[in-house]
């Protein structure tokens, strides 16, 4: 399973709602036809999910463009 | 073969030919001595027999003139015998009877036509156009005479090959420059990416990248018109489902505004049940130039002896650029709607798409161009406004490529103002876009900064025009450009030298909805129907963090409804280093994530981003 952020990328980083840590967890993303499981920071009570700049900006946009030429 | 000079022909060549040849297993016989025609017949096999072999089909070189030989697939009179008709030392030509023969005994061989598909072998009169515009005539530098031309002269005279190519379309348009190939190959590469079942659809962006104002067409010799093949592919491939969700996603959203509360607007004068005139600014004028809408609104009223009325809101372009059938039907039976409501008035547009869509896809809307009209007008220009011979390029919009009467309206009406003219290369019919059509500003946003950059190097002057968009897209570049309204109704910015305001896509929209709340207030006395919750959200936002949004085509509305959400659910990320909040929230296709921290004064925004894809979550 992929993981595409470090633990340094959301170790400063807690649930405002539940002030709880974030822990890695398996996610399932998804866009058009296609969805993959990733390993991705959320809260460890409420399961909000964490993603960083860099990886809405990067892969996940990389991901979506090869997706919608398919 | 091996008669000729060592020189011409080398012996080498012809072994390594040879070898070739029999790699594909071909047999190489020799020896045999050629019968004459006439003594060649079938047998019962259908065969022609040559000593002890026999022969389905043969070539007998350069037969008796007047032996009749197909001129196109150079077969005899005699079924199956082929032979060339070039005179002996006619070497270019005996390659091709040679050749040509060569391809029909083949199809001779497989049973098939040998007559299909033919009309370009040897030489015949193509349709390539080739400019000799800059090349000076030159001699040839072969003799005429029985001597031989020596090395030196045969290379003098290769140089005098011009590689004929016609790309006069790529001179005018970034988009066909960009791919370094032709309109010509592009069909094909459309043809092959809209109809391949799986794989990747590598011209998706190219096909996304033309902004469809036909100047390519207008260029062309063969008047290829290469942005309805564009058009019909963005339909086929949005019919298909194969349209990238993402490629007009924000110049749609965008449409969507304009033909929402938020903007749209139909109203006859107050007591009249019905107007005779309606002001159509179109979307983007009230976008860039907000106060000039009611100034023309103000001014028709009187000019026109006959009330005239507004209508505000989209004509459907973007959807049409887009290959968005259905959206477009639906905007323009809306438009036809508001217009009914009206009393089907005679539509004054100002901007020069809105008129073209107009006359292409209302016939049941009679529509005037607003630029004869102040060109004949004698209430605009009240000596005030009158400037001091002030030099511009004039840069014809690509939607007036076929309204050659507003082209010169606005000339005139410039000239009246005191600007001086000079003409852009690449006007009027050949008028070229700012990226703007095609909503390629959307979908390849590096290739309508280059379409900008290549525009405004054409000339040092500043820009006189008469789209907003045109405008605001060279201010985007740097270039001093104005709208015709910004120095008809603001002269002081040309005589003070200060630019026109070019507003961010955040503000845009409020631009559009202040046109609105203040017509209705200011003729009607009515109000803005109620706000969403979340547009009581006031935002603090640097410079860094608009040209972000700018950038990554996030609005203010968009971080609003990320905060309200925030705020309502209490869902959000906090930093413990720096105490910033993080919440993200998915108003439709697009979920945005906004870093921020509350102050007294509304919320601070430190950073924004998007992704499209889904994420599952937990609640």
């Amino acid at each position: 399973m992929a993981q595409y952020v470090t633990e340094e990328e959301f170790v400063h980083w807690r649930c405002a709602k539940c002030n709880s840590e974030l822990e890695l967890r398996k996610v399932v993303v998804s866009y058009l036809d296609g969805s993959f499981p990733v390993e991705l920071p959320v809260c460890k009570v409420c399961g909000q999910i964490f993603i960083p700049e860099s990886l809405a900006t990067q892969k996940m946009l990389e991901i979506e463009q090869q997706m919608e030429d398919k | 073969m091996r008669a000729f000079n060592e020189e011409i022909l080398p012996s080498a060549e012809i072994e390594n030919a040879i070898r070739l040849l029999e790699k594909i297993g071909v047999k190489i016989q020799t020896g045999f001595k050629l019968p004459q025609f006439e003594e060649l017949s079938h047998n019962d096999s259908r065969l022609f027999r040559i000593g002890d072999s026999e022969f389905q089909c043969i070539y007998l070189p350069h037969l008796s003139e007047e032996l009749s030989i197909d001129p196109i697939t150079r077969m005899t009179v005699t079924e199956g015998i082929f032979s060339g008709s070039a005179p002996v030392g006619h070497w270019v030509d005996q390659m091709s009877d040679g050749r040509r023969a060569a391809i029909s005994m083949d199809r001779y061989l497989q049973k098939v036509s040998l007559t299909a598909s033919r009309e370009n072998e040897g030489a015949y009169e193509c349709r390539l156009f080739t400019s000799l515009k800059g090349i000076q005539p030159s001699q040839s530098f072969i003799s005429t005479d029985s001597k031989r031309t020596d090395q030196a002269d045969i290379i003098k005279e290769a140089a005098r090959c011009i590689q004929c190519q016609c790309m006069e379309c790529a001179k005018g348009c970034e988009l066909i420059r960009h791919y370094q190939d032709s309109p010509r190959t592009y069909v094909r590469q459309i043809y092959n990416n809209i109809s391949i079942c799986t794989g990747l659809r590598q011209k998706n962006k190219m096909i996304n990248s033309c902004s469809i104002c036909g100047q390519c067409e207008a260029i062309c010799p063969n008047h290829i018109p290469f942005q309805k093949v564009v058009q019909e592919a963005r339909e086929t491939m949005v019919a298909t489902k194969k349209m990238p969700p993402s490629a007009f996603d924000f110049a749609l959203r965008d449409m969507a505004f304009s033909n929402s509360e938020k903007f749209r607007l139909a109203k006859v004068p107050v007591d009249s049940k019905a107007c005779k005139y309606a002001f159509f600014p179109g979307c983007q004028l009230p976008a860039s130039n907000p106060s000039s809408i009611e100034t023309i609104f103000s001014w028709l009223q009187n000019e026109m002896e006959e009330p005239v009325g507004i209508l505000l809101r989209c004509c459907g372009a973007i959807a049409d650029w887009a290959g968005e059938k259905e959206k477009f039907n639906q905007a323009r039976s809306e438009l036809l709607s508001d217009w009914e409501v009206l009393g089907k008035p005679e539509l004054i547009v100002s901007c020069p798409t809105c008129l073209k869509m107009f006359r292409e896809n209302y016939p049941e809307i009679n529509v005037r161009s607003i630029w004869p009209l102040m060109a004949k007008s004698d209430s605009l220009l009240n000596g005030k406004n009158r400037l001091n011979s002030i030099k511009m390029a004039i840069h014809d919009p690509c939607a007036s490529r076929d309204q050659p009467d507003m082209q010169e309206a606005v000339r005139s009406l410039a000239m009246k103002l005191g600007i001086e003219l000079e003409e852009l290369p690449y006007n009027r019919e050949l008028a070229t876009c700012c990226s703007y059509g095609g909503n390629v500003w959307n979908s390849n946003p590096s290739l309508s900064r280059d379409t900008n950059e290549a525009r405004i190097s054409q000339n040092q002057s500043d820009y006189l025009t008469y789209c907003i968009m045109c405008r605001d897209f060279f201010l985007r570049s740097g270039k001093p450009a104005y709208h015709i309204l910004d120095i008809l109704f603001d002269p002081k910015l040309m005589i003070e030298h200060r630019l026109p305001i070019r507003p961010d896509y955040s503000m845009r929209h409020e631009n559009r909805t202040r046109v609105k709340r203040h017509l209705l207030k200011q003729y009607w006395r009515e109000e803005m129907p109620e706000e969403a919750p979340y547009e009581d959200i006031q935002l603090i936002l640097n410079d860094p963090i608009r040209k972000l949004m700018e950038d990554r085509m996030i609005l203010e509305e968009d971080i609003r409804q990320v905060l309200y959400y925030a705020k309502e659910s209490g869902r959000a990320m906090i930093n413990q280093e720096t105490g910033h909040y993080l919440a993200h929230f998915k108003p439709s296709c697009v979920t945005y994530w906004v870093e921020y921290l509350p102050k007294e004064d509304g919320f601070e925004v430190f950073n924004v981003y998007s992704h499209r894809m889904v994420v599952e979550e937990g609640n």
